[in-house]
């Protein structure tokens, strides 16, 4: 009869703590219990916890409170109120970027008044049940037949578990990201002269060992790099003056220069654009001297020079003579500056220089007062 | 009786050698940008001259600290079972320590599978491939990561081979205890 009560005692603890369990789902129980099984409210709750909620028949909630609502017997989420209205309600996991889609208030059923960790709730629950089924007799000990055997199976059980619940339940799964080597583009220049492009990078676990390819293109023009350096985490690209001159006669002032690199661990393979601003040559007259300079990489062909004086009488102050002098071109040189004396002129005279700027011809004139 | 135990014993020997072996030697080597390999119990990868530590493979190392527990004892009772019947004796308490040990694999054989799969796996699968870098410089290729995995890490692919021998070592622990406490019953 006795060992008949203590069957019945132990079916029904089975039976109080399966309703206990899940009754809250489709029974309206005043309290129900729940196990958190994601991430979406960490850190306030962590997978595993043992959620305690009061039926909202009872403890009416507000917006901020963490409650539980059903979508069906089997999927039941904490979350919490972000909104809610007489017909609606929105939720949110804690760590959740957006909101959940709205609800009907009817499916919130419980308000969560606190929660009790895995560790601690399931080792409770284990050394209640080992009790109740196990129940030991201190003057036999591990002599009785099981009782070793489950402490045993529990201990290991339990390990398992505590490792589960710190390593695995404690904290969000990240995305696995390797340290990876860095580079970054830092400068695009030119040397005074456009004698040579600069392009500097900056690099973290990396250095730059060769250059396996430099390629100047242009449209349809494209060049090998003459010439190139690599100065720590600096290139040094010295274009060739043909290509300069390519781009003059093709009329173009934009060029990418296509690079790749052999670096310690991998290849960089980039394309730097580049815009050269084509100038006219810079005519003055000063101190009885016609200056001419060329601020461009590429020689520009000046046709010629013509130059009138106009001889005037001191008395009628009309122009009595026409003198007119012509000298033939010459090519000006890139960067070069040339000078033609004027001093051998003595009185008021008009110079016009003709050029060819980017296959036009100019004519430039200047006044030299004498 | 004598014979149970020699069977449960090696079942022992057996399932805790090819734990703990999968948990000591290298599972994955890995072969380009990214050097070195991987095992359960630690790791080394190398990107150039620098250490790369994971997180993840952290907590698969700590994460494989009950089943190491739980295979070396399981070992330890084991190798005396079969000293024990090599000697011609019988232990009962090594029967009724060896019984929970090999229920409690079972568990720790599922818990150590997870932790193959969400942790090491995905960490190898996310190093394997090609590493291409876009940035403002152009495109920096680092190269290829070649996977290579040991045949052990071959049985972790699934856990029907590791959970069968778990089962099959708990089952034969379980018969043993039987006979025993059939024998003492009255």
């Amino acid at each position: 009869m006795r060992e008949k009560a203590k069957g019945i005692f132990q079916i029904l603890i089975v039976v109080s703590m399966i309703i206990f369990a899940i009754g809250g789902r489709f029974l309206p129980t005043p309290l129900g219990f729940f196990t958190v099984s994601g991430f979406s409210m960490y850190p306030t709750l962590k997978p595993g916890d043992l959620v305690i909620g009061v039926g909202t028949y009872i403890s009416p909630y507000n917006e901020g409170d963490v409650v539980v609502y059903c979508k069906n017997i089997s999927t039941c989420i904490v979350h919490r109120l972000m909104l809610v209205n007489n017909t609606y309600a929105i939720t949110k996991g804690d760590y959740n970027p957006s909101n959940d889609p709205p609800i009907t208030v009817d499916s919130i059923r419980f308000k969560v008044i606190g929660s009790v960790p895995l560790l601690i709730w399931l080792q409770l629950a284990v050394a209640s049940l080992i009790f109740i089924f196990f129940p030991i007799n201190p003057g036999k000990g591990f002599k009785q037949p099981f009782v070793l055997e489950t402490f045993i199976f529990l201990f290991f059980l339990l390990v398992n578990l505590a490792y589960l619940t710190i390593y695995v339940f404690q904290t969000p799964p990240a995305l696995t990201r390797i340290p990876l080597p860095a580079v970054s583009l830092a400068t695009l220049s030119w040397e005074k002269g456009f004698s040579s492009i600069i392009i500097g990078y900056r690099l973290t676990g990396l250095s730059i060992r060769e250059v396996e390819e430099c390629l100047l293109i242009a449209q349809s023009l494209t060049t090998q790099c003459s010439r190139y350096s690599v100065s720590g985490n600096r290139l040094l690209i010295h274009p060739p003056a043909e290509f300069y001159k390519q781009l003059y006669d093709s009329n173009l002032s934009a060029f990418l220069v296509k690079l790749t690199l052999s670096l310690d661990q991998g290849t960089l393979v980039g394309s730097y654009p580049f815009v050269l601003e084509w100038k006219k040559p810079v005519l003055v007259i000063v101190d009885d001297k016609l200056v001419l300079s060329n601020p461009n990489p590429v020689p520009i062909e000046i046709i010629g020079y013509r130059i009138r004086s106009y001889v005037r009488n001191t008395r009628t102050l009309h122009v009595d003579e026409v003198i007119e002098y012509s000298s033939s071109g010459f090519t000006l040189q890139p960067f070069e500056t040339r000078e033609i004396d004027l001093a051998w002129i003595l009185s008021t005279s008009y110079v016009e220089v003709r050029y060819i700027f980017m296959n036009q011809t100019f004519t430039w004139v200047g006044r030299l007062d004498k | 009786m004598l014979t149970y135990q020699l069977i449960a014993g090696c079942s022992a020997i057996l399932y805790s050698s090819i734990v703990l072996l999968i948990l000591l030697t290298p599972l994955y080597y890995l072969e380009g940008v990214v050097k070195g390999f991987i095992s359960f119990s630690f790791y080394q990868l190398k990107m150039g001259d620098t250490l790369i530590n994971l997180p993840e493979l952290e907590r698969a190392i700590s994460l494989s600290m009950p089943i190491t527990l739980n295979s070396l004892f399981l070992l330890l009772l084991g190798l005396s079972s079969v000293a024990y019947w090599i000697y011609r004796r019988h232990s009962p308490v090594l029967a009724r320590l060896m019984f929970p040990t090999s229920m409690a694999t079972v568990f720790s054989t599922t818990f150590f599978y997870m932790t193959h799969t969400v942790y090491i796996l995905k960490v190898v699968e996310s190093l394997a491939g090609e590493y291409v870098v876009t940035n403002s410089a152009g495109i920096l290729i680092l190269g290829e990561v070649i996977l290579k995995s040991s045949p052990l890490a071959d049985m972790m692919n699934s856990p029907i081979p590791l959970l069968s021998l778990s089962i099959l070592n708990a089952v034969l622990s379980t018969m043993w205890i039987s006979r025993i406490y059939t024998k003492l019953s009255p």
